[in-house]
């Protein structure tokens, strides 16, 4: 096992050349250039500020964008020396270092509403046509050959799997640094290249190019290592190794000294195991991240002092996982004015929102997003504020069936499909891994046939880029079962009635699987390449020989990988590796229900009687706090929850044109509604709620962007208006100047 | 009849091997650690050697057995050598000797006593 620290060389030394700041600052001049020049310095490398040269006790931050000869732009920073803040003084030392680190883009809020990203940048067609995604492919690292002295390296490793968000992909284009240099037969416009990297550490980037002349880099790590002069850490071991399909952590207790100055806080860590087989060989690699924090131990003793640290290492998913994330939303707009806009808004373009413009993970590591495209539409989405991995993690599982960020070992970024939540039938064929009775030396489980849950209920949003409408479906079904608790799934998009309904029949049944996630320990410490963030299979066989007292046996079982716990037992005469492997055996399960408001208004229940009440419902919410109006689709008219004002003309009510007719059967009374005009709404816009033709409500806005509701009241009762079948709601809305508008009629089931 | 023989780096030859003089005593291959799959397959892990010399004459002595393992400047040193394996056949492996260490591999009572050159990571040498 070889595990290297990147010591970043540095690529720019100057002094800041300023009388006084006003924070938050995004830029500052510089002279005093005693290293390099401006055109050295490359967006996204790390730069430090200190009192003296290359100290960092001044704040640390990152390139944003290249330099002019007296300006350096930085992340907007307030004042201070943590990472993101900058306390700076006129003639403090700036060093630029040769190292990219996942960070935080923070997003500015002007005076006057207008929203820029990362400190400055304009919505122009950014969410018109959003940039590609360059994917440069996973590390390396291993020894220089012999005869040669160089290490060959591929890049990607695999295909090519750079994509556009919008349009297609144009061209490459590889930037090779000095001591890597192209092997004959290849060009950097190549999607794919071979390079003969000298001794020690380098970044090699790769720019992709759109159709729309968008673009964007990511760059990828090599370390070339040189036996006679070996920049390796010798004294480590491995105190914990922990992989999930959220990523790895690693703690690595190191023997020798690593000073800060030499490795600084948070730099490049790689770790392997053996060589590359060939150029394009990454099963070597065991872990690569950054340096989060370091516990330390000095102890005095009889004979001596004894020193030790340990490196905490998290990969790109652990850094996002620890970056913040802020509350945001996005509206469906045919012409975007604003980063709250977009066009032709999917899930997909969303995800990559959140992380190309909210963090510069995708300058360092792979991501391929979801591929569903066009299949969900949104009207308008948000986002709570959380860890950026949460917010992209939160938005991916609202995909009915669920899809999850994850991050496997080579540090890729992926998001495939929680094949649990899938039919059987689509549910992904692939094995990754076999575990015979060869395999494992203990497995530990518990069977617990009664479930946990007796209802599972779950609600969703149709995916619509015209529409907000919410559907609902409960599982088993209208007669709960025998579990103690009740769960809910809400805040999905969903395609249809019927994918809500097989997603959470099989959600209901997962969380009330028969046995928990099986505790294996693979024998001979070989954790047979197991990848927990591929949700592929692992296929597990105990026999009825095995099997324990109560006789469960299986064959070829098939289960997904959850997690991965590598114990390492650095002995004596050698290192005894424990894997433990968590797995969690398939299970599936018929559709939930749909659910459907019941046609009695017996307070007892169903149809007149019944012994159970129908469900209590909380209305589904979305982060833009609407509570919807459940849509039980057409009775042979329009049902629709939001109405647009497409040019400022009234849009006029008539029987031939309502808004929602009150199936027959149905009994509702009908609460109060709320409407949010559009940001370019006007003052001058009002709504009227009329019920069977008459006046029932108005609605006025102070403003574009506000929200107006009322509680509607019956006068002749003094009570909620009580809606029975045949009955039809219409809308009249005037309006100065063209605006979206939503609204929403807030009622509940029966009297 | 073969004999202990060493060398310095991996994969040496056979006939570039070095007989280690004086010549140890050893107990074969043994490994770190056996476990077992639940079908009663068995897994050797670790695999290492441990050279044993009862007693050197001198400081000398001891000092080129180091030498020879290229263990005397440095705590660990990539050698091929050829030692009798699990089942006391001779067999030419890689691995990594380490320097004895003082008290454990090593003890030192007039004469350097009870010494182990240990052998360890051991793979089979192409």
């Amino acid at each position: 096992m070889k595990v290297v620290l990147l010591q970043p060389a540095v690529v720019f030394r100057a002094r800041v050349n300023q009388a006084s700041f006003s924070y938050p600052l995004a830029d500052i001049t510089y002279d005093g250039v005693t290293v390099g020049n401006p055109s050295a310095v490359q967006p996204g490398m790390t730069v430090v500020f200190g009192s003296s040269a290359g100290g960092d006790d001044l704040g640390r931050q990152r390139v944003r964008r290249g330099p002019t000869a007296d300006t350096l732009y930085i992340g907007r920073s307030s004042r201070g020396s943590r990472d993101g803040e900058v306390d700076l003084a006129d003639n403090a030392h700036v060093t630029v270092l040769d190292d990219y680190r996942v960070w935080a883009k923070i997003s500015y809020i002007a005076a006057d509403g207008t929203v820029y990203k990362d400190a400055d940048l304009e919505v122009g067609t950014n969410t018109t046509t959003p940039p590609p995604v360059a994917n440069a492919g996973a590390p390396t690292a291993g020894t220089i050959d012999r005869t040669t002295g160089k290490l060959r390296v591929q890049l990607p490793h695999g295909s090519n799997t750079s994509f556009a968000v919008a349009g297609t992909i144009a061209s490459y284009s590889w930037t090779l640094p000095a001591g890597v240099t192209l092997l004959e037969g290849y060009n950097l416009d190549d999607p794919q290249i071979q390079v003969d990297c000298a001794p020690g550490f380098h970044w090699v980037a790769l720019t992709v190019f759109d159709s729309n002349s968008k673009s964007h880099t990511a760059r990828v790590p090599i370390f070339a290592r040189d036996p006679a002069e070996d920049l390796c850490i010798g004294s480590c071991t491995i105190e914990s190794h922990r992989i999930t399909p959220q990523g790895q952590q690693i703690s690595l207790r190191v023997l020798e000294s690593i000073p800060e100055g030499s490795y600084p806080d948070g730099t490049l860590v790689m770790l392997w195991e053996g060589e590359p087989a060939g150029p394009a060989d990454r099963s070597h690699l065991v872990f690569w991240g950054w340096h989060h924090n370091d516990p330390a131990s000095i102890a005095a003793s009889r004979t001596g002092i004894l020193r030790g640290v340990t490196l905490e290492c998290l990969d790109v998913a652990g850094k996002l996982d620890r970056l913040p994330g802020f509350t945001q939303s996005v509206e469906g707009k045919a012409s975007p004015a604003s980063w709250l806009e977009m066009a032709s808004p999917n899930m997909d373009k969303y995800l990559h929102y959140l992380l190309h413009w909210h963090s510069t993970a995708l300058e360092v590591a792979d991501w391929t997003w979801t591929g569903t495209g066009a299949a969900f539409p949104f009207v308008v989405l948000g986002s709570d504020g959380a860890s950026l991995f949460d917010q992209v993690e939160q938005r991916a599982r609202a995909l009915v069936p669920d899809y999850h960020l994850t991050c496997n070992r080579l540090g890729q970024l992926r998001m495939p499909v929680d094949p649990l939540l899938q039919d059987i039938a689509q549910r992904t064929a692939t094995v990754q891994a076999t575990l015979g009775e060869a395999d494992w030396s203990e497995v530990r489980y518990a069977r617990q046939r009664p479930g946990r849950y007796h209802w599972h209920r779950g609600n969703a949003v149709l995916a619509s880029a015209t529409e907000i409408a919410a559907i609902f479906c409960v599982a088993p079904g209208d007669a709960p079962a025998q579990g103690e608790l009740a769960q809910e799934q809400g805040e999905q998009l969903a395609r249809s009635q019927a994918d809500l309904n097989a997603c959470e029949g099989h959600r209901y049944a997962r969380a009330n699987a028969p046995e928990t996630p099986f505790t294996i320990t693979l024998a001979g410490g070989d954790d047979r390449g197991i990848e927990p963030a591929d949700y592929t299979w692992v296929q597990l066989t105990i026999s009825s020989s095995t099997a324990a007292q109560r006789g469960l046996a299986f064959t070829e079982a098939r289960g997904l990988p959850l997690e991965l716990n590598i114990r390492y037992d650095q002995r004596r005469e050698g290192l005894a590796r424990t894997v433990g492997l968590l797995w969690e055996r398939e299970t599936a399960g018929p559709p939930a229900v749909t659910y459907t408001v019941p046609v009695s208004d017996d307070p007892g229940g169903h149809g007149g009687g019944g012994m159970f009440p129908p469900p209590d419902w909380d209305l589904p919410e979305f982060d833009f706090g609407f509570d919807w109006f459940p849509s039980w689709g057409a009775v042979g008219a329009v049902t629709r929850a939001a109405v647009y004002v497409q040019s400022g003309a009234v849009e006029t009510d008539a029987a031939a044109s309502p808004i929602f007719i009150v199936p027959a059967g149905m009994v509702l009374r009908l609460k109060a509604a709320v409407a949010r005009l559009g940001t370019a709404g006007t003052s001058s816009t009002s709504v009227r709620l009329l019920l069977n033709g008459q006046l029932i409500a108005t609605l006025s806005f102070g403003a574009g962007g506000c929200t107006a509701s009322q509680a509607v009241i019956d006068p002749s009762t003094g009570q909620d208006y009580l809606l029975t079948g045949g009955d039809y709601l219409s809308v009249q809305v005037t309006a100065a100047g063209a605006g979206a508008m939503g609204l929403c009629l807030l009622a509940v089931m029966r009297g | 009849m073969s004999t202990y023989k060493v060398a310095d780096g991996h994969n040496i030859a056979s006939a570039n091997l070095v007989t280690v003089d004086p010549q140890p005593r050893s107990e074969g291959i043994k490994c770190t650690r056996r476990s077992y799959g639940a079908d009663g397959s068995v897994y050797d892990e670790g695999r290492y050697v441990e050279l044993l010399f009862s007693m050197l004459p001198d400081v000398a002595t001891y000092q080129s057995v180091l030498q020879q393992f290229g263990v005397q400047a440095a705590l660990t040193n990539q050698v091929t050598v050829l030692v009798r394996d699990e089942i006391f056949a001779w067999a030419r492996v890689n691995g990594t000797a380490v320097r004895p260490e003082p008290g454990r591999d090593v003890r030192w009572s007039y004469f350097p006593r009870d010494i182990t050159i240990l052998v360890r990571d051991l793979e089979a040498a192409s």
